[in-house]
């Protein structure tokens, strides 16, 4: 009996001891809120997003869209890529972004090239949300763009601009989800026609955009 | 107030608190319980799908599988399974399906199936769902159980559904979990208990703290008149009269309330 209390006491001791060690001495109560509890696990949910291409100017959260947004805008249309540790959607997408435009992110940290696509300039951003080296003006860019409020992930952003019913040329941009369509060469293809679509935009409205 | 009233209101009360993130309430912990994050109106994390994070395709993550087990081993190690009968939301509908288990289990072939001698190894399940679907498949292959869960069914994508009716399609795990969330319909209204008894993995998790808990359910020897009413209330199937410790009582205290000669008591230490 006096041994199986002396059990029961240094278990838990040992694990209150822990707990609130690691609360308080690591990052995991931010982790685990920003990892599991805050972003749409759809996997858990066994859904994904309806891919809508639909652009829109408001952004997801009311907030202006950041300075190297804007600045980005001048060299060409921006591509944003959102992933996250242990995700297998973004797993799944990861090759066929590399191939549609080119680039060579390392997985698991934040990445940007200005690449092309057929010859003109795309602002490509790998945003990997667990990267603790990611800046928080990118990372807050996740809550901008996230279009139908889904907050899932892989997310991605194509961003163009185009006229506005103010009368001005301001950043028009559509935001996708998830795994979509069935290999990467049909992702490539996808993602071909979307780019397009904003190139169409881009070189449209530069003239008034740069002004 | 009658005991299982009490028990009642423990779940109930339980159940919204889990709830809060319908009012904007989330939090970075894990719930002691099967409940998960997807659902609209979830406050916490599966501490499942953080072990499976923890080992996914081989990279390992001592944080992430540290805290769920610490969670889970403060409550396991202070009141074993009494989670499963206290508080788990899954138990809640378990006791609500329970009615029609409970007159199945008055025909003499459901007795016989009930008794026979595979029984206590098709409990063994539960055990191989933990280490085999949450850990060993995410480690090499990648995520299994939750893309299968029939809990992330019920939680997270029917209300998501309901919810947003237009804004999501079927990803290609969707009608295999239909088809186990349908199987788990049949299992929780022919079985009392029956997700607890074979297949729950957090209650495999708490299962053998029931060894060592400062809290458990204790049988006077002497008292016991195996007069079996015990056996007959436990949601469980245990062999009450005969249990010491029993990784599968989850402390509802049926057979405490049920026992004409008081024979049977929570005890501490």
């Amino acid at each position: 009996m006096k041994k199986l209390f002396a059990v029961q006491m240094s278990l838990l001791i040992l694990i209150s001891v822990s707990f609130t060690g690691m609360l308080y001495y690591t990052d995991i109560y931010d982790i685990i809120k920003g990892g599991i509890v805050e972003v749409l696990c759809l996997s858990c949910i066994k859904l994904y997003p309806l891919t809508s291409i639909d652009f829109t100017f408001e952004t997801a959260n009311g907030k202006p869209h950041p300075e190297f947004i804007l600045d980005s805008l001048k060299d060409g249309p921006i591509f944003l890529h959102y992933s996250e540790d242990a995700c297998t959607a973004c797993d799944i997408m990861f090759p066929s972004i590399l191939e549609f435009l080119n680039v060579e992110p390392e997985k698991d940290k934040s990445y940007y090239k200005l690449t092309t696509f057929k010859d003109q300039p795309v602002a490509y951003y790998y945003i990997y949300l667990d990267d603790e080296a990611t800046s928080q003006e990118w990372l807050d860019t996740f809550e901008i763009y996230d279009k139908n409020h889904i907050h899932g992930l892989p997310m991605f952003s194509v961003i163009t601009i185009n006229y506005a019913h103010s009368g001005i040329i301001e950043p028009y941009y559509t935001t996708l989800y998830g795994a979509f369509k069935d290999n990467t060469e049909q992702r490539v293809e996808f993602f071909n026609d979307l780019m397009e679509e904003a190139f169409v935009l881009y070189n449209e409205n530069l003239p008034g955009f740069i002004k | 107030m009658k005991f299982q009233l009490k028990r009642l209101w423990s779940q109930i009360l339980i159940f919204f608190s889990v709830n809060l993130g319908a009012l904007g309430l989330r939090t970075g912990f894990c719930y002691p319980l099967f409940y998960c994050h997807a659902c609209p109106a979830s406050t916490s994390a599966c501490p499942l799908r953080a072990m499976e994070k923890s080992v996914y395709k081989g990279n390992f993550g001592l944080n992430q599988l540290l805290y769920p087990i610490l969670i889970l081993g403060f409550f396991g190690s202070l009141t074993g399974r009494a989670i499963c009968g206290w508080a788990c939301p899954i138990g809640l509908l378990q006791r609500a399906t329970g009615g029609p288990a409970r007159k199945l289990k008055k025909y003499s072939i459901v007795k016989k199936i009930g008794r026979h001698r595979v029984e206590p190894f098709i409990r063994y399940t539960k055990y191989f769902m933990l280490i085999g679907l949450v850990f060993v498949t995410s480690a090499w292959i990648g995520f299994m159980f939750t893309d299968v869960c029939p809990i992330g069914v019920l939680t997270g994508t029917i209300p998501i559904i309901i919810l947003n009716p237009y804004k999501f399609v079927p990803s290609s795990f969707f009608w295999p979990a239909i088809g186990i969330f349908i199987l788990f319909i049949i299992l929780i209204f022919t079985i009392e208990r029956g997700w607890c008894r074979y297949f729950c993995p957090i209650g495999a998790f708490l299962a053998p703290f029931n060894k060592v808990s400062v809290i458990h359910v204790d049988v006077d020897e002497e008292k016991c008149v195996h007069c079996n009413a015990c056996v007959i209330e436990c949601p469980m199937g245990i062999d009450v009269p005969n249990m010491y410790r029993d990784p599968e009582c989850i402390l509802c205290g049926k057979c405490i309330e049920v026992c004409p000669r008081d024979a049977i008591a929570y005890e501490r230490f």
